[in-house]
């Protein structure tokens, strides 16, 4: 899981490390902390209809 | 299971509305804490035919009160002064923020304590009391803290089952039993299976006992527990504390001389044991509208101030016995901040103090010493009994 630092200090986490202000660290320790915010993986994005390929006369 | 103390932590913030919880953000390493809840229960007494005392509990005046110990680096000593005493202006940058300390009413604050897996959350704290030492060379601070109430684990009022967004928490130990949770908190709730589910507070109902969070799976039958799962620690990069061997003690006949006296080494007076502790004596009555107490409010102050000298001459019998005015002013200072050249400090200046006690016990191959107690006055001409200012690495708004 990726967290990101969203506090304005340079922070350390007991078995994860030092993590710099607006830095995102993957661990596997579930952090529970309000000066960290979980990263959710980008869901994939769908390929838009080109609008040429809808005006495309099979 | 079992759990390490040395792995908890303590969490503190200041509240915007006092009484009003946050989840706290700043983490600081614990030496020791003994806050407890005082529930004061009371059997219940009335005659109901019985020929035994009681067959129940009545709730009494709650309290929440007890010490927590740290060692005093610049940043973490900045919070247990504001829970002492009101701060004035910060100034500076991030190469060194002043924050003056003076009597005044100070800011109120959640904090949280790690017991294993859950955290107990203390509402509307302020500190009754703040003892400042020496052990071993290490600064130790102590402050004795009051709270207005706590969270720390609860039973579901109402069954769940399947996908919930919301869930209400049992009235047994308040009427209002969602006190002292805040939006973003993580309560865990057992399931009937034994297996506890995550939900992350999304709202905490004016209703005193809803709280409110994105959609979870789960079974649980009434009075199943759910408790505030404990945050995971951060620190900033963790300060040495102030030492006794970096600070200079001043004595003078006013402020401003005992101030030019902690100066420097060779007009400072050598102490070989040098404490003070400073009394808010909190008002922490219950009144209508709660089983806590309602609000903690500073009363008169004092101080005090522990000390223990060589002895050179008469003159501090004589300060004794004819209650003459001195004045002593401590400076301490700490870490070069990062960037600059500015030393972290922290100065306390006692304007006007009278010796209560001065003795001088003979020992065998012994220096005599002075060890003696002093009270803290008012001073008139000045304006001050105490003044306090901190120099840190923390800025203003985090006070």
């Amino acid at each position: 899981m990726k967290y990101k630092n969203i506090s304005e200090t340079d922070l350390f986490v007991p078995q994860v490390g030092l993590v710099k202000a607006g830095e995102v660290v993957e661990t596997e320790v579930n952090i529970n902390n309000s000066n960290f915010q979980k990263v959710e993986p980008a869901k994939p994005v769908q390929a838009k209809e080109k609008e040429e390929d809808k005006n495309k006369i099979n | 299971m079992n759990y390490l103390g040395s792995k908890s932590y303590l969490a503190m913030k200041p509240e915007a509305t006092a009484g009003t919880a946050v989840k706290p953000t700043v983490f600081c390493p614990l030496v020791s804490e003994s806050i407890k809840t005082l529930l004061n229960s009371t059997p219940d007494r009335r005659m109901k035919g019985l020929d035994w005392k009681s067959d129940d509990l009545l709730a009494g005046d709650r309290k929440h009160e007890g010490d927590i110990v740290i060692f005093a680096d610049g940043d973490n000593l900045g919070h247990l002064l504001n829970m002492t005493y009101q701060k004035g202006t910060s100034s500076g940058s991030a190469t060194g923020y002043t924050h003056p300390f003076t009597v005044g009413t100070p800011d109120s604050y959640s904090i949280e304590i790690q017991k294993g897996p859950y955290a107990q959350r203390f509402f509307g704290v302020r500190a009754d009391a703040l003892k400042v030492e020496f052990v071993d060379q290490k600064m130790q601070v102590t402050a004795s803290i009051k709270a207005m109430g706590q969270f720390s684990v609860a039973q579901l009022k109402e069954a769940l089952s399947g996908s919930v967004t919301s869930l209400k928490l049992s009235s047994a130990y308040d009427m209002k039993p969602n006190s002292g949770l805040a939006v973003g908190d993580v309560l865990v709730v057992m399931g009937d299976d034994g297996n506890g589910v995550e939900a992350t507070l999304t709202s905490v109902n004016v209703d005193g006992e809803t709280v409110g969070f994105s959609a979870i799976t789960v079974t649980g039958a009434i009075g199943n527990r759910v408790y505030l799962k404990a945050q995971t620690p951060s620190y900033t990069g963790i300060a040495q504390p102030f030492f006794l061997g970096d600070t200079l003690i001043g004595v003078g006949a006013d402020s401003a001389t005992a101030t030019s006296n902690a100066g420097a080494k060779a007009t400072a007076t050598g102490m070989y044991n040098f404490a003070f502790t400073l009394k808010n004596n909190l008002l922490d009555a219950p009144a209508s509208g709660s089983k806590d107490p309602f609000q903690l409010l500073p009363q008169t102050r004092e101080a005090e101030i522990t000390t223990r000298r060589l002895f050179e001459n008469e003159s501090q019998h004589v300060a004794w016995l004819n209650s003459i005015k001195q004045a002593i002013t401590m400076i301490s200072t700490g870490e070069e901040i990062t960037g600059g050249t500015t030393h972290e400090s922290l100065t306390v200046k006692f304007h006007k103090v009278k010796l209560t006690t001065n003795e001088e016990p003979l020992e065998s191959d012994s220096l005599i010493f002075d060890t003696q107690t002093f009270e803290a006055l008012y001073d008139a001409t000045d304006g001050y009994a105490i003044e306090i200012s901190l120099v840190n690495k923390t800025a203003g708004a985090s006070y």
